[in-house]
């Protein structure tokens, strides 16, 4: 999976991926983010291209949601229709900030 | 020898000279000859004329003698009848004769002397040419009035016509010879009163006659034409002596015209006789053999001709010498030389000094074989060079089969049958990653050590992308970049690539413009399958190119090849053909796929009949043996697929590939793909986790298609469990409290329409529906 991820100015990161939040790259995703999270206040995900995500996928936001909520705040951009459905399904879109 | 060569037509031509000089030389022989001819009948005429003349002259004299001893006779009679002047009278005239043998004066009886019956004066000249009497001639023994000379001549002397000839006798009493004499008459008062007589020796004339010989055997007569008698004769092939003074008709060859004719045939022999009327009435006839008379001549000629002929002969010889050395012999050396040189011995040298044009030739070819020396040294170099290329390019392509024994998923073969040169066909394959097994053919435009060193290039370029994990699409897409960049030569590939899970028998291939593959499942036969098409490799950078997937089953046969094989070309010049190799490929026991290509050869030999392969032909077949481990589907019918595999974190991504197929196959909705995929995961992530905690086990997914539904059963063996019994988690809950447990079941909940759990025969069995949209 391909992970770029930007400090835009002091305490902001913008993370963007491709392609799908499963099995696979799931893990890879969450880690490489949390790396960077020290410091960290506004954490922004562009998931312009995140065209699926699985239950596993939602663990990883879970995760990064409940850490974001103690240094700052966690915002999810771009969201596709696909995964907007499965984040609504799961009432991941009730404390998450999505748009 | 052949007649088209340069010695032979220079032969013609000096043999044509020589004729022709032999038709002039003859013509002027000719010439000569009749020129010859007229010239020696004339001397000869004139010759002879000449001789007539002279005997005419011995015969006026002799009859002037008889005149004048007639004359001396009258006066003797008439004035004294003085014997002694008599003689010495008729001495005196003999004397003015020198040519006259002898002769005298004869009277009638008793005229002189009444008492003498005969009475007669007779001289003859002797051996020392001294003119003395004869008196035996007086004795009255000798009657002369009965001799036949004597009565001859004496009745017929006139006044007029006053000298007669007799005809030829012998004299008895005198010489003993053959003669004849010619006499005067002598008159008193108008009566004959005897004759004067002078006699011409026959054997005198004979001898005349004799030297009268132009030529050997040339011979002559004196006839008496007065008397009808033959005089003389010289005729070798008659009894002279009994002829003499017999009539001239008794000669064989005599008649009255022979003055007339220009010649005779006597004794097998033709003579011309020359005819001369002498002033005393007789002929002189000489007559000579026409070949006596030109033998001299035609000799001369015969010699003049032999001559000619012989410089002919000797001009012909040094001609054809001059033209064997000059010519022929160089000629016939450059030949021995360009055979040496036609079978490969090129050492030999070759010296001619003359002529120069030959000299300067056979310089030409001692440097042609010199060049050619050179130029084969050359050659052999390229060639063993060319044929290390061609060992290099055939040893690059794989050629060990099976090339991965230990992958029981699938069988390859592969083979290329190069053309004479080295080529640009090519084959690979390899994996490129664990699963996917890349294979590929194809073609480069052009032939030669430039299409082997693009084709080596592109190959090396091919293997080295094919590794970095694109998308085979991108693959292709940055393949055909590279190859445009480095192609100034305006190279094109066409290429097949086939990339095959062997986990999954997920097939993708990629048509850049080559020949379409033979696909065989393993109930049916082999068909062309029709690929998406792309454009040719190496033509422009930005293009993309289309992919087109597939699902092999367990058996299934991929033969791909290049267009050498379906241009092949027969004497009458027809192609192979697409159709051909259908129908081979079909006939083919293909247990094992080495005879497909086997047969797929030898068939395409059989058809081109000795035509030299133009292109190379090159072949590889692909069969799918399906996953031991993982059995990845069999084929129910269009409306079922069914997967089934070992459930493994690795192996989701074949069964995700799988599903992929299956829901383009079936052209299914993104929204119902997503649902399944979604659903899948969820299922199979719990099913390897916590069904199979401790080891690894099996699952199956059956996928049917209705009209308004599809269904999707999961099957495991795992830890019986009953995903419905677990309650939902309260997605209600602040995020603080919740944790993630739970939530993939409630996705699937959510996302099917219809979700159902058995156990049954130890299986979980999960049933799920989704409906449709219309």
């Amino acid at each position: 999976m391909e992970i770029v991820l930007k400090k835009v100015n002091e305490g902001s990161l913008y993370v963007k991926a491709a392609g799908k939040l499963d099995i696979d790259s799931s893990a890879e995703y969450g880690m490489k983010v949390k790396d960077e999270l020290d410091d960290v206040k506004d954490l922004v995900l562009d998931f312009a291209d995140i065209t699926y995500i699985a239950s596993i996928g939602l663990r990883v936001l879970l995760e990064l949601y409940q850490q974001m909520s103690k240094q700052g705040s966690i915002k999810i951009i771009n969201v596709q229709e696909p995964v907007l459905n499965v984040l609504k399904m799961t009432g991941f879109n009730k404390f998450l900030s999505i748009s | 020898m052949s007649f088209n060569t340069i010695k032979s037509k220079i032969i013609l031509i000096s043999a044509l000279m020589l004729v022709t000089l032999s038709f002039l030389l003859s013509f002027f022989a000719y010439l000569y000859l009749e020129n010859g001819k007229t010239l020696i009948l004339k001397g000869f005429s004139f010759h002879i004329s000449n001789f007539a003349e002279k005997v005419n002259k011995d015969i006026i004299s002799i009859e002037n003698n008889a005149k004048d001893l007639a004359l001396q006779g009258e006066m003797f009679n008439h004035i004294d009848k003085n014997r002694n002047m008599a003689l010495f009278t008729t001495i005196n005239i003999f004397n003015n004769y020198p040519n006259s043998l002898g002769g005298g004066i004869w009277f009638e009886p008793n005229v002189i002397d009444p008492a003498k019956r005969r009475y007669c004066i007779y001289v003859y000249r002797n051996k020392n040419n001294e003119i003395i009497p004869d008196e035996q001639f007086e004795s009255e023994e000798y009657d002369y009035h009965n001799k036949s000379w004597y009565r001859e001549i004496f009745p017929n002397v006139t006044k007029e016509n006053n000298v007669e000839w007799s005809l030829p006798y012998y004299e008895k009493e005198g010489s003993n010879t053959l003669m004849v004499t010619a006499g005067a008459g002598i008159y008193d008062n108008g009566r004959t009163i005897g004759i004067s007589t002078v006699d011409w020796e026959i054997s005198s004339i004979i001898k005349s006659v004799s030297e009268m010989k132009p030529t050997p055997n040339s011979f002559a007569l004196l006839g008496d034409k007065h008397h009808n008698a033959i005089i003389a004769l010289t005729d070798p092939y008659m009894e002279k002596s009994e002829l003499l003074g017999k009539p001239l008709d008794t000669i064989p060859w005599y008649n009255e015209n022979l003055k007339a004719i220009t010649y005779f045939n006597y004794q097998n022999q033709k003579f011309i006789p020359y005819v001369k009327n002498l002033d005393n009435g007789m002929v002189l006839i000489i007559c000579i053999p026409k070949f006596e008379l030109f033998a001299y001549l035609v000799k001369h000629v015969v010699i003049l001709l032999t001559i000619f002929i012989l410089l002919g002969i000797i001009v012909s010889w040094l001609l054809y010498y001059g033209l064997k050395k000059y010519i022929d012999n160089p000629i016939k050396k450059l030949t021995d030389l360009a055979h040496k040189i036609g079978e490969g011995d090129l050492n030999t040298e070759i010296k001619i000094e003359k002529p120069y044009e030959f000299a300067k030739l056979a310089q030409t070819f001692n440097n042609m074989a010199k060049d050619i020396k050179n130029i084969t040294k050359e050659r052999q170099s390229i060639e063993s060079e060319l044929s290390l290329a061609k060992e290099i390019q055939a040893s690059s392509l794989p050629n060990v089969f099976p090339p991965f024994p230990d992958k029981r998923e699938f069988d390859i073969f592969a083979g290329m049958e190069p053309a004479k040169e080295v080529g640009g066909d090519f084959y690979d394959f390899y994996f490129i990653d664990e699963n996917n097994f890349m294979f590929l053919i194809a073609d480069v435009s052009g032939k030669g050590i430039p299409a082997a060193l693009f084709m080596m290039t592109t190959k090396t370029l091919i293997n080295y992308i094919a590794q970095s994990s694109m998308s085979p699409a991108e693959m292709i897409e940055t393949i055909n970049q590279k190859i445009c960049e480095n192609n100034k030569q305006g190279f094109f590939i066409t290429m097949l690539v086939g990339i095959v899970n062997i986990k999954t028998g997920k097939v993708i291939f990629i048509n850049c413009g080559h020949n379409p593959p033979l696909v065989k499942h393993n109930d049916g036969g082999f068909k062309y399958l029709e690929l998406e098409s792309n454009i040719v490799l190496g033509a422009f950078a930005n293009a993309e190119f289309a992919v087109s997937e597939g699902i092999l089953g367990k058996g299934d046969t991929i033969f791909v090849y290049t267009d050498g094989i379906t241009e092949a070309v027969n004497s009458s010049d027809e192609q192979y053909g697409e159709e051909r190799l259908l129908q081979t490929i079909n006939k083919v026991s293909d247990e094992n796929i080495r005879e497909i290509a086997t047969a797929v050869k030898s068939n395409v030999k059989e058809f081109a009949q000795g035509v030299a392969q133009s292109d190379d032909m090159t072949m590889l077949i692909f069969r799918y043996e399906g996953s031991e481990e993982n059995e990845a589907e069999e084929i129910q019918d269009d409306n079922c697929r069914i997967y089934s595999g070992i459930a493994s974190k690795e192996n989701y991504k074949h069964y995700l590939e799988w599903l992929n197929n299956v829901c383009n196959m079936w052209k299914l909705h993104d929204d119902i793909k997503g649902k399944l995929e979604l659903v899948s995961e969820e299922i199979y992530t719990n099913i390897f986790s916590y069904a199979y905690p401790e080891q690894e086990g099996r699952v199956e997914v059956v996928l049917a298609r209705e009209n308004s539904a599809i269904t999707c059963i999961f099957r495991d063996k795992g830890i019986p469990y009953n995903p419905l019994e677990r309650p939902d988690p309260d997605v209600t809950l602040p995020p603080e409290n919740r944790d993630a447990g739970g939530l993939g079941i409630f996705m699937v909940k959510n996302t099917v329409d219809e979700i159902s759990y058995e156990y049954e025969d130890e299986c979980n069995i999960l049933t799920m529906t989704i409906f449709m949209p219309n």
